[in-house]
């Protein structure tokens, strides 16, 4: 099976989204790393739940893992094949620890995507929720103000 | 990543957001390693020439990838409306952390059986992942006696 491609509009979307960034001067690190620094930040976030604030730092921080990773290989011209699975798993694993102390319905919501992730292998086309990012208006509107 | 550290990890983590770790000590010490039972067709495989060969992605079934994060995460969601919530939670918390942990420092095949292809993140080099291993287990053993056991 090959990996699943992206739909137009998302990657029309995600262009004109991160033009302005490409400009600025990223450093050249391995967007795995990158990727795997935002399942760190989850497990931060897990850990200073109790100080919503720190916590809702740490959020942040792993939104702009996920967000900078796919960046960073586009301007270096690094993106392959095991760059899009590392950052879809650790996606999914980044989503499934956050959303465990918020379990209905947050976790539900978390498997279901990770179905939704398993039909876009077989079918070869990338669908997922944003989850992470609807969950952290979610926490700012809930536990922060 | 061993057995000792991941139930370590998740000792250390399920006390500072669920507090009182002893109360959930089983469901946290199964939960840690029972996803590792899958390596035992593995070790059975291999025989002797296991500490040459290690456990690489190769002695994980479906059920240590992404497969089984989907398929455990499926299970969770039906049991949290018939069980204890924070039992549901713990034990969740537990299996992700595992997934995680060996995410983080091995190498892994997210995608299998589907997709074959291996991944390493690259956060820790190979080579020091045995060192890094007996530090970590060490280190959690400190933060619990210092922090928990006092």
């Amino acid at each position: 099976m090959d990996i699943p491609i992206k739909l137009n509009f998302v990657k029309r979307f995600r262009e004109i989204i991160d033009a302005p960034i490409l400009l600025l001067p990223l450093p050249n690190i391995n967007p795995n790393i990158i990727s795997g620094l935002s399942v760190i930040t989850s497990i931060l976030f897990l850990l200073f739940l109790k100080k919503p604030i720190i916590a809702f730092i740490f959020l942040l921080f792993t939104l702009i893992f996920d967000w900078i990773d796919g960046i960073i290989a586009r301007k270096y011209n690094s993106t392959s094949d095991e760059g899009y699975i590392v950052d879809v798993i650790c996606d999914r694993i980044s989503e499934s620890l956050m959303f465990i102390p918020f379990f209905i319905p947050w976790f539900i919501l978390f498997a279901l995507n990770s179905l939704l992730l398993m039909i876009s292998i077989r079918i070869g086309k990338h669908i997922s929720l944003p989850l992470r990012h609807a969950f952290l208006i979610y926490y700012l509107v809930i536990y922060v103000i | 990543m061993n057995i000792f550290a991941h139930f370590l990890l998740n000792y250390v983590l399920v006390s500072a957001i669920y507090g009182n770790p002893n109360n959930y000590l089983w469901l946290i010490i199964i939960f840690s390693v029972f996803i590792d039972l899958d390596h035992i067709p593995y070790i059975l495989k291999v025989k002797t020439s296991l500490i040459k060969k290690k456990f690489g992605s190769e002695s994980r079934t479906r059920f240590h990838e992404l497969y089984g994060i989907t398929f455990f995460s499926l299970i969770f969601s039906i049991l949290i409306f018939f069980f204890d919530t924070k039992s549901i939670q713990i034990a969740a918390l537990c299996l992700m952390l595992h997934y995680a942990a060996d995410l983080l420092v091995g190498k892994s095949r997210p995608f299998y059986p589907y997709i074959k292809k291996e991944i390493f993140l690259g956060i820790l080099p190979e080579k020091y992942r045995i060192k890094f291993e007996f530090i970590f287990t060490i280190l959690m053993v400190v933060i619990i006696w210092i922090f928990l056991l006092n």
